[in-house]
């Protein structure tokens, strides 16, 4: 542990009470100095000189006073200030140290708060660099936000709302001309959810690999999950499968309990409802491939729940009309990437950027 | 700090009020002699033994208050013999105790703003005046007493307050930390101000009242006299503001020392066997063993910025405190998801080729980077151990990912398994494995491989029907133990360190029971230990 640091003792007590001798003195002195000079000078009392010259002397005195009180005060204010603006940042802010200015009873107290702070710091030190390196780990998993594959511009954003979470994204090059994209979340949220996270990551490739329609790929998903999790953990996947042999203006689409992707062409949304169970949920579950067409320069969304639970500025949900209205004010020309990260700082705004539950978008833009 | 019981607090309190009412009788006796030249024997007729019947009703009306205050918290009033532990007080009796020192000034300068009138009007009765024609000297006499005694008034409220702040102190000290976030401090300011407008109301007053009285009885003014009250005055402003902005410092000083103090001590717990961080992490875990708070929460000690002090601090170790417990928690739930992914032994006790005997897992929380399958197949079963060279989530992320991705590789194999050469398999299934973490378009260069995320894995297939026991190892952590020829007090040695899990498989060799057994982190060493 760090070495407890000390300062030497100067109490604020003795500028404190220096400033209260003075200040009393001056009102006092005033006075004084009045009652003399009436007495050498040989005058006659006048009471209202001699109260007029003791409420300005108590004037100036407990305006004096009252500065050095709040100079004092300001002393506590400062601290507490320190300390709640820790509170007000994340788990490493929150192990963070405070300015010390002063070398009296304020700065010993801050010095040791920092030592505490510090004892802090290093005794879940180990936790914090296994999250940091699980954190990298997931990312490690996810493919990168933008590509450009066949005739298709695809963007993708995921932000965990912890240091590591159950949502994913995974774009599959599978030739020149086909390339699969799926987006899932795993039911819970931080470790938990990141374990499913990457096993279903690396079923999903291995599954992609043995080919097949997309709801066979689901379906297969689908029987391995359901053995390792028994129906206890689920996970939500929204699959889409682009073969420009088989057909240029379509994409093969398949749903496991995912939310509704939709498809924006022309300032026009459609969103694609296809109910169906998770993944992990039953045995025998299985999932139908659905062709949706993707005419030139339409845009198609796949995003995770956490966008449409995500909160407004006022406290509200967003809700599916929130996140349409969202999607439709996006503007077209822009880059997919441009798009998708607009629609997470609609989703995330706050300067912290944590979310109440993972968010992930990925948008498929159809070039000409 | 023992708390004291609820007798010597009376008595303490009594003390304070006795003191306060000394304090009172003595300035008002010395103003009354020295300023306006009364004779002590003329004092004697009514004033001092009135403002002895005042103090005394002021002493006891301050008394019967706290008693009343303070009996309903008579759990923090035990002998101290039995004071060692820390109790809890709901939060209106801690609103109230805080706010004690401050209802005292109020109460007294109440006090003094009743019966200091009162006492005049009945001195000027008893001197034989009418009460309905009061001439010019008494009415100017009536304003300056009246304004003089309040100002001593005060002072006593101040100094019953910065003392009855200090006598509740040990009180405050025993209560444990509760999390109030509703909880209104007021500011010292007024206070400090009203000390000081007091003190020099005090020294102003006697200075003009000592010039009226000499105008008014047509004295020689005499300088000499002045200065020595001033002096007087001036002492025991000084005196008073000392008491007060003492009770500051003390209970800053209280704060530093509290976290100090808690730093020491669990600096010293582990001072033989620890050094710097590991320290710390073996008091983290000391702490969480005995189920202890393993965080310092400070106390608070009164209703103004001191205690909002107090407060943020405990508010920030408490969200420090919570922010981990809620990690910890994750990872409890996390270790929950991994056991799920393992198979449940108990379908294969009774099982005349297989035992499983896991190892004990460590109550601390955390997930482990080891799993175990036993994966049934046609002629018999399938049983794997991995280990991941990781420790942690990220191994826990990896060995997830592992297990299922050979779970469904053995599937494809199926009835394949029983000519493969199980090498080969290994060394496939760990390709396969690696081309799903090193994903070409990976946003991160950071690559789970290059962390060190290799994996280790024993595998053996039962062949049921032809009694046969094959296996295979990779990686560096991964051995096959036969208890038969191998040294046995080398396993004392791996269980040690938790995560083994050992699957043996009886069949007919003559070397004896064939044991899996995959390690982690003793690499390097050999084979008898």
């Amino acid at each position: 542990m760090a070495k407890l640091r000390t300062s030497s003792t100067r109490s604020f007590l003795i500028p404190l009470l220096l400033a209260f001798i003075g200040l009393l003195l001056i009102p006092v002195a005033l006075l004084i100095v009045y009652v003399w000079y009436v007495q050498v000078a040989d005058l006659n009392w006048k009471a209202t000189t001699l109260l007029l010259v003791a409420v300005i002397g108590f004037f100036v005195g407990y305006i004096g006073f009252l500065q050095v009180a709040k100079a004092f005060r300001r002393r506590f204010q400062d601290m507490i200030g320190a300390i709640t603006s820790l509170m007000k940042g994340d788990r490493q802010q929150l192990k963070g140290e405070i300015a010390v200015s002063y070398s009296d009873e304020f700065g010993q107290l801050g010095m040791a708060f920092n030592d505490l702070q510090q004892f802090t710091s290093i005794k879940y030190a180990n936790i914090e660099q296994e999250l940091q390196l699980a954190y990298y780990v997931q990312q490690s998993l996810l493919p990168r936000e933008e590509y450009e594959l066949s005739n298709f511009h695809i963007a993708a954003i995921c932000r965990q709302t912890k240091d590591v979470g159950g949502d994913f994204y995974d774009i599959v090059k599978l030739g020149d001309h086909k390339f699969a994209c799926l987006v899932g979340d795993v039911a819970n949220k931080g470790m938990q959810a990141a374990l499913l996270m990457s096993a279903s990551m690396s079923l999903f490739r291995r599954e992609m690999n043995l080919g097949g329609s997309a709801g066979e790929i689901l379906t297969r998903l689908n029987r391995h999950l359901y053995q390792a999790l028994q129906a206890k953990i689920f996970v939500t996947v929204g699959l889409a499968i682009y073969d420009q042999s088989s057909s240029e203006e379509t994409v093969e689409y398949a749903n496991a309990g995912h939310m509704p992707p939709y498809l924006l062409v022309d300032g026009k949304l459609t969103d694609y409802i296809y109910p169906s169970m998770p993944l992990g949920v039953s045995p025998d579950s299985q999932y139908k491939s659905h062709k949706i067409e993707l005419p030139a320069g339409s845009r198609f969304i796949m995003y995770t729940d956490g966008m449409i639970e995500s909160l407004n500025g006022d406290g509200t949900m967003v809700g599916f009309e929130g996140f349409e209205q969202y999607l439709l004010q996006l503007e077209s020309s822009s880059e997919p990437l441009q798009q998708v990260n607009h629609l997470m700082q609609q989703a995330v705004p706050t300067v912290s950027n944590k979310t109440e539950d993972d968010i992930t978008i990925v948008m498929l833009k159809r070039l000409g | 700090m023992k708390a004291p019981s609820y007798m010597a607090t009376m008595f303490r309190f009594f003390v304070l009020f006795l003191g306060g009412a000394s304090l009172v009788l003595i300035w008002v006796t010395l103003e009354s002699y020295y300023i306006k030249r009364l004779s002590f024997e003329y004092l004697m007729k009514f004033s001092i033994p009135a403002t002895l019947v005042l103090l005394f009703g002021m002493m006891l009306t301050l008394m019967i208050f706290v008693a009343l205050r303070l009996r309903g918290m008579k759990v923090i009033l035990v002998p101290e013999h039995e004071s060692e532990k820390s109790v809890k007080l709901d939060r209106v009796q801690l609103k109230l105790l805080l706010r004690l020192p401050s209802h005292l000034f109020w109460g007294t300068v109440a006090y003094g703003g009743v019966f200091i009138p009162v006492y005049h009007v009945v001195h000027y009765i008893v001197e034989g005046h009418s009460i309905t024609h009061v001439d010019e000297y008494y009415r100017l006499n009536f304003l300056r007493s009246f304004l003089y005694e309040q100002t001593i008034t005060l002072i006593a409220a101040i100094f019953h307050f910065a003392v009855s702040r200090r006598l509740i102190r040990p009180l405050l000290m025993r209560l444990e930390y509760v999390e109030d976030g509703q909880r209104q401090f007021k500011s010292f300011l007024s206070m400090l101000a009203a000390t000081f407008a007091g003190l020099l109301l005090v020294l102003q007053f006697s200075i003009l009242w000592y010039i009226m009285v000499t105008i008014v009885k047509g004295e020689p003014f005499e300088l000499r006299v002045l200065i020595g009250l001033v002096v007087l005055d001036l002492l025991f402003a000084i005196a008073m503001f000392i008491l007060l902005s003492y009770q500051f410092r003390k209970e800053l000083v209280i704060l530093i020392r509290r976290i100090r103090d808690w730093l020491r001590q669990t600096d010293s717990q582990g001072q033989d066997q620890w050094h710097g961080h590991e320290r710390a992490q073996n008091q983290a875990h000391n702490d969480a063993d005995a189920g202890g708070r393993s965080i310092s929460f400070l106390p608070i000690l009164s209703n103004d910025e001191v205690g909002q002090l107090a407060m943020s601090f405990n508010h920030l170790q408490a969200r420090v405190s919570r922010e981990y417990e809620e990690l910890e928690q994750e990872l409890r739930l996390a270790r929950q998801v991994q056991e799920q992914l393992m198979p449940e032994l108990d379908h294969f006790n009774g099982n005349d080729m297989i035992e499983v005997v896991k190892a004990e897992e460590s109550s601390k929380p955390s997930v482990s980077n080891v799993f175990y399958d036993i994966i049934p197949w046609r002629h018999g079963y399938v049983a794997v151990i991995g280990s991941s060279a990781l420790v942690g989530m990220p191994a826990a992320l990896h060995i997830s990912a592992a297990q299922l991705l050979l779970r469904a590789e053995l599937e494809v194999v199926g009835e394949q398994l029983g000519s493969l050469e199980l090498a080969e398999l290994l060394v496939h299934y760990v390709e396969r494995l690696k081309e799903m973490f090193l994903h070409q378009d990976r946003v991160s260069q950071i690559s789970l491989f290059s962390q060190g995320g290799e994996i280790s894995l024993a595998m053996a297939v039962v062949d049921e029907q032809q009694q046969l026991l094959r296996c295979a190892t990779l990686g560096e952590h991964a051995a096959i133990w036969s208890e038969a020829v191998e040294d046995l007090s080398h396993s004392e040695l791996l269980w040690q360190h938790g995560e083994v899990v050992t699957l043996s498989a009886n069949n007919n060799s003559d070397k004896g029971p064939m044991k899996l057994r995959i390690t982690h982190g003793l690499e390097g060493r050999s084979a008898n230990g």
